[in-house]
């Protein structure tokens, strides 16, 4: 977590603007705890205006929500802060459909915001966590694509795994 | 904005989410879902590049002695504030690539385990006690163990690990003092299993520990 700009005491605000249209006015030291949009403002001469056409406004909106939260806690280094981090990080993640899970996640990737990342991946490895195969797909709706007894020679050789 | 679903992340998402489980048998079962997760969770090397990447994540480990028949242990990560490994099973279920019946849990230091094991194969003589004279340290998750040597003479053992800084020194310990006696032994894992005798136990009140040096993970 390195932040470019704790020296700087006039803020500079960035203008976002997603795929659909919507744009978002945020401080720059929100925006920065996203590697990709780090990396623009330290470019020279980079403009204020940042257009991100693979982000879709109502996520772009969800990953800077959650840049805000993290954005500021950092600011005071309190131990509590910590606290108050996991807490709503646990809230934030919480009652998340698999779309919308699916869609932050790629925009999170996609913006290189890594401990976002994170967050999110750990959420979908909850899904997994203790499912068993048949379980897993019918959580995911994957459909098994091995052929006819393909599966069944993998399972052979891993038979210790499925005791 | 379309509808999505697992299929659509690209493989270093998807292999950050997979690679959340340490162990074989997860990895396993999540093998066997569909032809990706097959072929990504197959690449070589896969689980030592996840480490190298994420080694602050897993940070904590308790062996759990409630009862010592039924010996549990717990991987967890501060950092996702979750279990990673074990827990829900008999700690046997997690060391069963170790060569001895009955392991038995006496210390543990972030992923390495301290196990002994009593050298006979008769199971009933492997419950606990003093008798258990062999000593092993292994990584529930690597799978991986390295049997310690024969410690010193001493009427009753007992072991423990000692966590040296990471960045002060490389090599463990281990040390096996005599009952209410000043001698010990400290097992340095660093310069090839060898005991040191010491004149007294290093650190007073704790007569006896032990160590390995960090979670190393290396297969």
């Amino acid at each position: 977590m390195s932040s470019s700009s704790t020296t700087t005491t006039t803020t500079r605000l960035l203008m976002l603007k997603a795929s659909d249209g919507v744009t978002f006015e945020v401080e720059e030291a929100v925006a920065t705890k996203l590697g990709a949009i780090n990396n623009m403002v330290e470019e020279e001469g980079s403009e204020d205006l940042i257009c991100l056409p693979n982000v879709n406004g109502k996520f772009l909106g969800m990953v800077l929500e959650w840049c805000k939260k993290h954005a500021n806690n950092n600011t005071n280094s309190d131990k509590g802060n910590d606290e108050v981090n996991k807490w709503w990080d646990k809230e934030f993640v919480m009652d998340l459909d698999q779309n919308t899970l699916y869609h932050l996640l790629m925009a999170a990737d996609y913006l290189s915001g890594t401990e976002l990342v994170d967050l999110l991946t750990e959420k979908v490895a909850s899904m997994i966590r203790g499912k068993k195969v048949e379980e897993i797909r019918e959580t995911f709706k994957i459909k098994s694509d091995f052929l006819p007894g393909q599966e069944e020679e993998i399972r052979k050789k891993n038979s210790w795994a499925f005791e | 904005m379309s509808e999505i679903n697992m299929s659509t992340l690209n493989d270093d998402v998807l292999l950050n989410i997979l690679l959340r489980f340490p162990d074989r048998r997860s990895l396993s079962q999540c093998s066997m879902v569909c032809k990706r997760w097959y072929s990504l969770l197959s690449k070589p090397n896969i689980r030592e590049n996840f480490y190298k990447k994420y080694s602050d994540f897993y940070v904590t480990l308790f062996g759990c002695l409630a009862t010592p028949l039924i010996p549990r242990y717990e991987l967890f990560s501060n950092r996702l504030d979750t279990t990673l490994h074990g827990g829900d099973h008999q700690v046997y279920y997690y060391l069963d690539f170790l060569p001895c019946g009955v392991p038995y849990i006496r210390a543990s230091c972030e992923d390495l385990l301290l196990v002994s094991y009593s050298p006979c194969e008769d199971p009933e003589m492997g419950l606990g006690g003093p008798w258990l004279e062999k000593y092993c340290i292994c990584n529930p998750i690597t799978r991986d163990w390295v049997e310690l040597p024969e410690a010193p003479e001493a009427a009753y053992k007992r072991c423990g690990f000692v966590c040296e800084f990471k960045n002060r020194s490389d090599k463990g310990q281990r040390v096996d003092p005599g009952w209410r006696s000043t001698a010990s032994a400290i097992l340095l894992l660093g310069i090839g299993l060898s005991f040191l005798k010491l004149p007294k136990p290093p650190i007073k009140g704790v007569d006896l520990c032990a160590s390995s040096k960090t979670a190393a993970t290396k297969d």
